[in-house]
């Protein structure tokens, strides 16, 4: 074992979150320790000090939880999964304002400081993917055939745009936390006809999208230089409404599509992200769009894909 | 155009209107979750106490689209991504 064997993989997320247990359970599997943390926990069970000035290397110091501690100078890589940054919700608004931008900006912000590790992904880069026109527009220009798009809050345009496809849904742009009547709701692909168009639509933009005329879906994880890609056939419109009624298979993808969904990321400065396609019934594919931090962990127990374990490889590679 | 709209400005955006619930509300078999010292996994527990093996298999469709804590759509946008500061 080298010295540079045993420096340590950060991993960011909750505690309750199955799919990094499967990746860290692969890491304990290769012998490389792990430092796991969730940026919420501040102030109780994560402390963290870094200094800056004080010697050679830019960034010196630690993060501790109650049971490891993170030389900030060795980390090996960074698995950013579900990290929940704290609300301090029991204080003031101003108070509360005050102390969550303290700590995104000085625990995210000492870590954006280091130069050295992998960043599987770095959430800065996350959040610059997570525009859907952005990433459409790059779709179209990696050669991609992607579903006619109107972003909108012209009443007007927006129905006259859902005529002219015939067949068109709606999407939200950006998913936020939301109840109904103490009822958990989220966005789903769902048709839209040009009679349910209202003026509220001007309030914000919307965005509206042909409907793909589709045989499956296709769900494409890549991980570093690995693609798993799983074709998902059921008769739904939007897969994630019935779990049950989904079949997966193993796709195998043309080689100039995995070789541009690979330059996708590439150019986000992702190494890993889920990728939503279509494939339509003349065998066409269309591009929907990316998750830079997408759900896989159902994905390997129904496909055997050894996803975990390329993760696990790819954090353990880190830097080097 | 120069027609001139009022912006609704108290309108709630028609999206938000079009919000539906998740329609698999898996209930998980755990009240509690710690972090083992030495594995640095999750050790999840009952409300007795006792614990309850979540394991590989716990990554069930279900388990990936309950309503709380581990829907698909947050994972795939969540709040860690939050720009709502910048």
């Amino acid at each position: 074992m080298t010295v540079t064997e045993k420096r340590p993989v950060l991993v960011a997320t909750e505690a309750d979150d199955i799919t990094a247990d499967m990746v860290i359970s692969e890491l304990n599997r290769r012998d490389v320790p792990v430092v796991r943390f969730n940026p919420a926990d501040v102030g109780g069970d994560l402390t963290v000090s870094a200094r800056f000035g004080t010697c050679p290397a830019p960034v010196v110091g630690q993060v501790r939880t109650p049971s490891r501690t993170a030389d900030l100078t060795r980390v090996r890589s960074v698995y950013w999964r579900r990290p929940e940054w704290p609300s301090f919700a029991n204080l003031s608004p101003d108070d509360s304002r005050f102390a969550a931008a303290q700590v995104r900006y000085g625990l995210g912000g000492t870590l954006y400081a280091l130069d050295g590790p992998l960043w599987v992904n770095h959430p800065l880069r996350i959040a610059a993917a997570d525009y859907k026109p952005v990433q459409l527009a790059l779709a179209q220009q990696l050669g991609f055939t992607i579903p006619p798009t109107l972003v909108t809050n012209n009443p007007t345009e927006a129905r006259e745009f859902i005529r002219m496809q015939g067949d068109a849904i709606f999407k939200t742009l950006r998913w936020t936390p939301y109840t109904r009547d103490g009822v958990p709701v989220t966005g789903w692909a769902d048709p839209v006809t040009p009679d349910e168009i209202d003026d509220s639509v001007r309030v914000t933009p919307h965005l509206f999208q042909a409907r793909v005329d589709k045989a499956a879906d296709l769900r494409v994880l890549i991980v570093g230089r690995h693609t798993f890609s799983v074709r998902i056939d059921s008769e739904l419109l939007d897969w994630r409404k019935d779990y049950s009624a989904l079949t997966y298979t193993v796709e195998h993808l043309p080689d100039w599509v995995d070789k541009a969904l690979h330059a996708y990321l590439d150019r986000l400065e992702l190494v890993s992200g889920s990728f939503d396609l279509a494939v339509d019934r003349a065998g066409d594919y269309w591009w929907l769009e990316l998750n830079p931090n997408g759900q896989w962990g159902w994905l390997e127990t129904e496909t055997g894909f050894p996803m975990s374990a390329a993760f696990a490889d790819l954090l353990m590679q880190g830097d080097s | 155009m120069t027609t001139s709209v009022v912006l609704p400005t108290l309108t709630r955006p028609w999206g938000a209107g079009r919000l539906a619930p998740y329609p698999t509300a898996t209930r998980r078999p755990h009240a509690t979750v710690t972090i083992d010292p030495t594995t640095q996994l999750g050790v999840f527990r009952d409300r007795t106490g006792q614990v309850v093996e979540m394991g590989k298999h716990g990554t069930s469709s279900g388990t990936e689209t309950s309503t709380t804590t581990n829907s698909d759509s947050r994972n795939d946008q969540g709040h860690d991504q939050d720009s709502s500061q910048d």
